[in-house]
């Protein structure tokens, strides 16, 4: 069988399956073993289970749950709900000021987790009744906490940039400096949208009525001490990492520590807490490392088999400006973006894009960040949306699946649009490591 | 019966993979406490949280396997019957039964060689965490193979049905 056939065969099956209904993790993992069996007998199985082995036992993986526990401990705090409440000091009677504010509370813990799913879902239950209490338009309510709430992974600390940069080899510290600009961008511009959206169209986005605004000094101070610890364990996770000091693990562990204590210091820490974190972390790893290991060993059968290779011709072949090359993988991953989750992703198409890449003659590290903003993209697209899954679980009964996927194409767009500066400016992801 | 006994296990098994975590932060915790407190960095640490961590994402994978909380596209099954979906559910029950049958080989062998062989990491521990890891692995893959048998007869019961 020739390599394009077997291309075809292996894609054509994936996409099948995976429509039928099977578990992406699974999907992945029988086309390896199965073509792994046809195309090399034994060996090829050999082949599966030392490249498994091989991914589980890197020391960079360790990071991931520690940064999940860290997340799950955060959500468990009080901590989301204090940063919140903090920051409708600034809402004051701006228009869309409440919709604003969310995606500052969603920005900052971003910075402080790097998975998406909990934000969305806090937020979904904190920020969405309130905005809708004051009249909010329901399209903007909910386009504002799915795209802000997806912010956790481009804002480092990132699991995608950890998968990203484990996959093809890339230092992660570089890749989580390099996606601090393009992350705050892409927030500010969202801002800047409801920003004018609203005040285009006022009743968008109804202020606080006058008695909710005033605020005593004091309390204001008060709101906002409460998220001076979890603020500073943040501050020591990422500075630690850009440092140097310590590495991406030993900084992701320090974090759990760091947000133990702060809740014991709050006082809101309780055994049950670290208990569901744990349990939450389980079974976060236990879905993302799966579909990692079948990811993972599929790669590696059509490595053997030549794919990368044929790929390559394909794509070098084409008559096209490096820059279109480029473009045209970022349509790819836009298109499995639709129906694949990010772990799938990354794996299966960076070991073959990222030589390419480098062959272009372009950094790896800012193609990580033309990733991981795609990876936004994929959170918000239908028909498989992670973001509105996450939301449509805690969003009131009247807000179906379709009117959430309804309200987020506008942000797609603003993602789209951060996605293509970045991809003409690489500067604005490279000069922040550069100045290291 | 078979189903409870299995029930029990993989909640086991969720459990000891939940404490692992926490004892990887602790180990986390102490490794650079040691290195920039006392200037006394461990031999251990690094290696202990690896074997640690990746045994509890292989135990994961049947706590996640007994919850079916895989990741699925529904887009297009959504548009099934019920009939249909109950149909295409042993069939999806079939192909994952085949991939852990398959691993549950290919680990099998994996972990026999190394237990021959009596491999160690080849680090400054030098212990033998891949004859561990490799075994698991292989503990692991027959495990779900059995899930995933129990599984698929239970869809089929509810064919008849």
């Amino acid at each position: 069988m020739d390599i394009g056939t077997i291309t075809a065969i292996m894609f054509g099956s994936m996409i099948v399956l995976l429509l039928l209904g099977l578990p992406l993790a699974f999907v992945t993992g029988l086309i390896a073993v199965v073509f792994a069996l046809g195309l090399f007998g034994e060996a090829g199985l050999q082949l599966i289970a030392s490249r498994i082995y091989g991914f589980m036992n890197e020391y960079v993986l360790v990071s991931v749950p520690m940064f999940i526990l860290m997340a799950s401990l955060m959500e468990r705090s009080g901590v989301a709900k204090d940063l919140f409440d903090a920051m409708r000091v600034w809402a004051g009677k701006l228009p869309g000021g409440l919709a604003i504010q969310t995606m500052l509370a969603a920005t900052i813990l971003g910075a402080m987790t790097g998975i998406i799913g909990g934000e969305i879902v806090l937020l979904g239950l904190i920020a969405l009744p309130q905005m809708l209490r004051l009249g909010y338009d329901q399209k903007l309510a909910i386009g504002t906490i799915c795209a802000g709430g997806s912010l956790g992974t481009m804002i480092p600390p990132s699991i995608v940039l950890v998968i990203y940069g484990l996959t093809v080899n890339v230092p992660i510290g570089d890749l989580f400096t390099a996606n601090i600009v393009p992350g705050l961008i892409l927030s500010a511009t969202y801002m800047a949208y409801i920003f004018i959206r609203c005040q285009l169209d006022p009743s968008l986005g109804p202020p606080a009525p006058e008695h909710e605004r005033n605020i005593p000094l004091t309390q204001k101070l008060r709101m906002l001490k409460g998220l001076l610890l979890p603020m500073l364990v943040m501050a020591s996770v990422l500075g630690t990492i850009y440092t140097g000091i310590a590495s991406v693990t030993e900084a992701a562990g320090m974090g759990v520590v760091g947000t133990l204590i702060a809740a014991a210091i709050r006082g809101d820490l309780r055994w049950t807490m670290i208990r569901e974190s744990a349990e939450q972390t389980l079974r976060a790893c236990g879905m993302l490392l799966w579909l990692s290991f079948g990811a993972t060993a599929m790669i590696g059968v059509y490595n053997l088999a030549g794919g990368p290779a044929f790929v390559r011709e394909i794509i070098t072949g084409l008559d096209v400006s490096p820059t279109a090359i480029i473009v045209l993988m970022m349509l790819v991953l836009v298109v499995l973006g639709c129906i694949m989750d990010w772990v799938g992703i990354c794996l299966l198409t960076m070991p073959i894009f990222v030589p390419i890449v480098k062959q272009l003659g372009y950094d790896p590290v800012w193609f990580g960040v033309l990733f991981c903003l795609n990876m936004q993209i994929s959170y918000l697209s239908p028909p498989f949306g992670p973001a509105a899954f996450y939301l449509k679980g805690v969003a009131p009964p009247g807000i179906t699946l379709n009117r959430i996927f309804a309200s987020l194409w506008p942000f797609i767009i603003l993602q789209g649009c951060v996605l293509a500066l970045v991809l003409l400016f690489p500067k604005i992801a490279l000069w922040l490591p550069s100045i290291n | 019966m078979l189903e409870e006994k299995l029930k029990t296990i993989v909640n086991a098994m969720g459990a000891i993979a939940c404490v692992f975590f926490v004892v990887v932060v602790v180990m986390i915790a102490f490794e650079v406490i040691a290195r920039y407190v006392f200037d006394a960095p461990t031999i251990w640490s690094h290696e202990l949280s690896v074997l640690l961590c990746a045994t509890a994402f292989l135990l994961g994978g049947p706590y996640v396997h007994q919850h079916r909380s895989h990741i699925v596209i529904s887009v297009a099954s959504d548009h099934f019957s019920p009939r249909w979906k109950r149909r295409v559910q042993v069939l999806l029950s079939l192909l994952a039964l085949i991939f852990f049958l398959l691993l549950s080989i290919a680990t099998f062998w994996q972990a026999r060689d190394a237990i021959t062989f009596m491999e160690t990491s080849g680090t400054a521990l030098n212990w033998p965490i891949p004859v561990i890891l490799k075994s698991t692995f292989a503990f692991v893959a027959a495990f779900l193979a059995l899930q995933s048998l129990l599984q698929l007869v239970g869809d089929f019961r509810s064919l008849k049905q």
